[in-house]
């Protein structure tokens, strides 16, 4: 009696295992149901191809278009003006139909990638295409530019590093980023000025007299530019002339006195008011950050290093405040910084793995050209391609652009570490700060072990 | 008891429960009011509870920003397939890893556990590469069938509770002459309905919200499921709150629902009751 | 099985290569292993996990008791209050941890409002590395829904006859707890402890979700106010994800899987001694 127990559970367990071998596909209930959903899928697919089809059948009579599929991270409405961009691509030509997906984690291109199953365009920011090229993930964009005869003098030479692995393009930038001093003009005169500073010593000056406190000792206005957290670690910087790498953009320099000579000063002012009452406005502003109650928007901030989505933000939230944008202050010692801001694109690549190696380039070289500027009016961003740095159309979809793009020329901008290990010490980078921020490490300490810390990456 | 002391008694209860319901409730009351608020009511200062202009445009909006039914429809699919893999394979398991003894049992146990240890992170590539050898990466098939082996965090506790089962109901059935699988179907299953109506709760919620299962497999649109669809709400650079919390009230509502009628199957286990003689 | 035993065999492959998801692996031996145990950031994320879980288990699983065993008894409304207490479990994590991120706003939030009305000032909960850890077990807590479940369903299996004989012996409401049921559910809250300190080695989403969410960082590879919750599996994800070293993640996963497997079986054995102790008496 026990034996035969034994063996039905033994034989349960076979059942069991035999299911989990063929994937379960050995269970005919969820062969059956799969295949369902896959015809159903299948079928939904066709009726969507038929529908494409003979929406562009006047061009595609002789050749049926090669399908490309592109993954981008855009999402909601910004997603939507990227299916807007496929749209024109797929209606300008008929050799390709691109197929967009809005994929809002790249892990996802990750794991394609190792597939087999990349797509055939991706969406990147510039760091990204370090990175991923460190593990010889994308196409060589230069070689392929070169060969089909791309037009490169598009790009100003920050636009070509920030995109580049030794030399080589391995993605087409589509937008640019970079940083403006934006400015609340009735708090500067209720503290006495008319014009916003010029170097950071004159900033820190005017930021200590606006800085406001409630009864509790909490800070009501905040004078000093420590939101958006992302500008507090880069722009903050860059104004006294200090950056995270060298020029060659590998040799760590954490430990430089720009570096220093900013975090001096961030922390005494965090001192002044106490470091826990600066951290809890800085939360509170990261939460309702670009929303009706921003602080800048709510007229608590006196100076916001930000890029020029801001401008639409205070448009769509909130018109009644009076701002306007002046360049970032350089130092007394170096006033030749002013302007100084990190530059950053959004690019696309090709995955080395890519099937429509060719249809992926058209959308790629048609999109950074001819596709590019009805992307940027609808998306609001900076252009990377110079031929339209004084087109008048951007230039009057919002109102902070013509200052934009006055620092964009200039051509100034930092670019991000660029090591093989450069998002590792990134990260390095924020811990440390945070160090810092909190009180917990002098900035001195701090940075001589970051240096330490970044000199053993790669 | 006293009746006095009793009725005290019952008063206590009352309010501990209504304080602590008062604590799990307020997230998600938090998000029920946030949903109905404007923007600009969200960030009132001082903060208020209720919306000052009460509005039902978040819903509207987070309807129409996302295919809301046919993502709904996608989840449902996969979700009842996923239930129905797992109340299919879990008990069976449990059953023959608690109740019937056999050798590789404690090593089957341990394999189990061991797969609960190793982080998604790193097994995702290598069983995508599985599925993409099986060509079916671009289907359901891999959402779906992995319930069909049964989850060992459910096989575990179903163990455990068939374990618990007491002895003596089993040798009586098997003196009335039940073979394992009558003693499985008419004893183990009936005394484990609690014990089977969370799992299945479990599964329910697993499978409805999974996110990183659909961002992996699923390449189209019209494929979607809402965890995914939700992920629309969550911008670069702006979280629109009031939006945010009324599509995840959306997205909670059948949830809640369901278990609200399930929950009935927690009472007394007929194992108990049969004791009690 | 194969479905998750051949991925934890390769991750294990892996874990001894330099990997890289479109080239072949490259063996590199104990690189991996040797490079982790020189990595501060290993050390701190493995201690930021296991005083995640070696506080939050014991916390959600009495807390879970406690409400099962209020949802237990029968009275009016039990359904509502059943659900009330299970409702957090059924918000879908990243909507869920969006929520928490709004209560834990020093200025907005629930929480330091409520805390105010007893004069109390709140801290900035999820930017002063103080209190991260806290937070997140407090989210933990309130997540426990799932927990009570199970311990619903067993404390269902006690025998009702049980607490009228011991209320006649005139034991309180905590001396029955104690002798009748604890006891009678230990093979199933056991295990549940087991599984969730398991669980809280692999505590992930919810740390992806607050620290991307957060906005600010560049580099896409946050760990939270001075790395407060870099948890082990978030550190690993972003070797594997962020930082392109699938190798080192599969090693990471590795050493977490002998651990928690040493502890798992240490905590099996001293549980089954201990069930079949309470047994006997």
């Amino acid at each position: 009696m026990k034996r035969h127990c034994q063996l039905l559970g033994m034989g349960l367990s076979v059942v069991f295992f035999a299911g989990l071998l063929t994937g379960c596909g050995g269970k005919s209930e969820s062969a059956s149901t799969a295949s369902e959903t896959v015809a159903a899928v299948e079928s939904q697919e066709k009726s969507q191809e038929e529908s494409r089809e003979t929406e562009t059948s006047g061009q595609t009579a002789e050749k049926e278009a090669e399908k490309v599929s592109y993954w981008y991270f855009h999402k909601g409405d910004e997603g939507e003006i990227m299916e807007r961009v496929i749209e024109r691509f797929n209606a300008s030509q008929s050799e390709y139909i691109v197929e967009g997906f809005s994929v809002p984690d790249k892990q996802k291109y990750i794991v394609a990638m190792s597939s087999d199953e990349a797509p055939d365009v991706i969406e990147l920011s510039n760091a990204e295409i370090v990175s991923y090229q460190a593990s010889g993930l994308l196409e060589n964009m230069t070689a392929m530019g070169t060969a089909k005869g791309y037009d490169f003098s598009i790009y100003d030479m920050p636009a070509v590093d920030n995109n580049s692995v030794d030399g080589q393009m391995y993605g087409f930038p589509i937008t640019s980023v970079i940083i403006q001093m934006f400015y609340n003009k009735d708090l500067l005169v209720e503290i006495g000025e008319t014009e916003p500073p010029k170097t950071m010593e004159e900033l820190y000056d005017m930021a200590v007299r606006a800085t406001t406190l409630d009864a509790d000792g909490n800070i009501d206005i905040l004078g000093y530019p420590l939101f958006p957290l992302a500008s507090a670690r880069q722009e903050l910087i860059y104004a006294f002339g200090g950056t995270w790498t060298d020029e060659d953009g590998v040799t760590p320099t954490a430990d430089s006195q720009g570096v220093l000579d900013s975090l001096n000063m961030n922390v005494k002012y965090r001192n002044l008011y106490g470091i826990d009452k600066v951290q809890k406005f800085v939360a509170t502003g990261n939460t309702n950050r670009y929303t009706p109650q921003d602080i800048f928007f709510a007229g608590k901030q006196l100076f916001r290093f930000d890029g020029p989505w801001l401008a639409n933000q205070i448009r769509d939230n909130n018109p009644d405040i009076s701002f306007d944008v002046a360049m970032i202050p350089g130092t007394e010692a170096n006033p030749g910084l002013r302007g100084v801001s990190r530059y950053e694109n959004t690019s696309l690549a090709i995955p080395a793995g890519a099937k429509e190696k060719d249809g992926a380039y058209a959308f790629i070289s048609w999109f950074t050209t001819e596709g590019a500027k009805d992307f940027l009016l609808e998306i609001g961003s900076l252009p990377a391609n110079n031929t339209l740095f004084d087109d008048p159309d951007l230039m009057a979809c919002n109102d902070v652009f013509p200052s934009f793009m006055e620092a964009l020329k200039t051509g100034n901008g930092v670019a991000a570490p660029k090591m093989a290990d450069a998002a590792q010490y990134t990260s390095f980078i924020e811990e440390y700060l945070d160090y810092v921020y909190n009180g917990s490490k002098a900035p001195e300490k701090a940075m001589d072990e970051l240096q330490k810390m970044a000199e053993s990456l790669k | 008891m006293h009746p006095m002391k009793r009725r005290m008694k019952n008063w206590a209860f009352a309010l501990a429960v209504l304080a602590l319901s008062a604590v799990f409730l307020s997230p998600f009351l938090v998000m029920l009011t946030t949903s109905f608020k404007t923007m600009e009511d969200a960030f009132m200062i001082p903060v208020k509870i209720l919306p000052r202009e009460f509005t039902i445009k978040n819903y509207s909006a987070a309807v129409n920003k996302i295919p809301y039914f046919q993502y709904m429809g996608n989840t449902a699919l996969i979700t009842v397939l996923s239930l129905a893999g797992e109340l299919l394979v879990v008990p069976m398991v449990a059953y023959s890893l608690a109740r019937i003894k056999w050798k590789g049992a404690k090593l089957i146990s341990g394999l189990l556990m061991a797969t609960m240890m190793i982080p998604y992170t790193v097994t995702m590539i290598p069983l995508y590469r599985t599925w993409h050898a099986l060509g079916l990466t671009k289907t359901y098939v891999p959402l779906i069938a992995p319930h069909f082996a049964g989850h060992a965090y459910y096989i575990i506790i179903l163990r455990q509770f068939m374990a618990g089962l007491p002895n003596s109901l089993f040798e009586a059935a098997k003196i009335d002459g039940a073979n394992e699988v009558q003693r499985y179907l008419n004893l183990a299953l009936p005394l484990c309905k609690p014990a089977l109506t969370t799992v299945g709760i479990y599964t329910f919620i697993a499978a409805w919200s999974d996110y990183l299962g659909p961002l992996i497999y699923i390449n189209r649109k019209e494929r979607m499921t809402l965890s995914l669809g939700l992920q629309q709400f969550l911008n670069e650079f702006t979280v629109d709150w009031t939006l945010l919390m009324a599509a995840a009230m959306i997205f909670v509502i059948p949830v809640v629902l369901l278990f609200f009628i399930f929950q009935r199957n927690f009472v007394e286990g007929v194992s108990t009751a049969g004791l009690k003689a | 099985m194969l479905l998750s035993v051949y991925p934890l065999v390769m991750s294990l492959y892996y874990s001894f290569t330099e990997f890289n998801p479109i080239t072949a692996p490259r063996w590199v031996g104990m690189e991996n292993y040797k490079s982790l145990f020189q990595d501060p950031r290993f050390y701190k994320s493995l201690g930021n996990t296991c005083f995640y879980a070696f506080v939050a288990t014991p916390v959600n699983l009495l807390t879970a008791l406690l409400l099962a065993s209020i949802v237990s008894k029968n009275f009016k409304a039990r359904g509502m209050v059943r659900t009330i207490f299970f409702l957090p479990s059924v918000i879908p994590m990243v909507a869920a941890t969006m929520v928490w991120i709004w209560m834990f706003d020093p200025t907005y939030g629930f929480i330091n409002n409520f805390l105010k009305l007893f004069g109390i000032e709140g801290p900035a909960w999820l930017i002063n590395p103080d209190t991260t850890m806290w937070a997140l077990i407090m989210m933990g807590t309130w997540c426990t829904g799932t927990t009570m479940l199970v311990c619903l369903a067993a404390l269902q299996d006690v025998p009702r006859s049980y607490y009228e004989s011991a209320e006649l012996d005139g034991a309180n409401a905590i001396q029955r707890f104690i002798f009748i049921t604890l006891p009678c559910t230990a093979h199933v809250i056991v295990y549940q402890a087991i599984l969730n300190l398991i669980n809280a080695f692999q505590y992930f989403t919810q740390v992806y979700v607050i620290t991307t969410a957060s906005g600010g960082n560049t580099s896409g590879a946050s760990g939270g106010p001075e790395n407060s919750i870099l948890m082990y599996p978030l550190y690993l994800f972003h070797n594997a994800f962020i930082y392109q070293k699938m190798g080192k993640a599969s090693a990471m996963a590795w050493i977490l899987l002998l651990m928690v497997g040493a502890l798992t079986a240490v905590m099996v054995k001293l549980s089954n001694k201990a069930v079949s102790n309470a047994g006997g008496e």
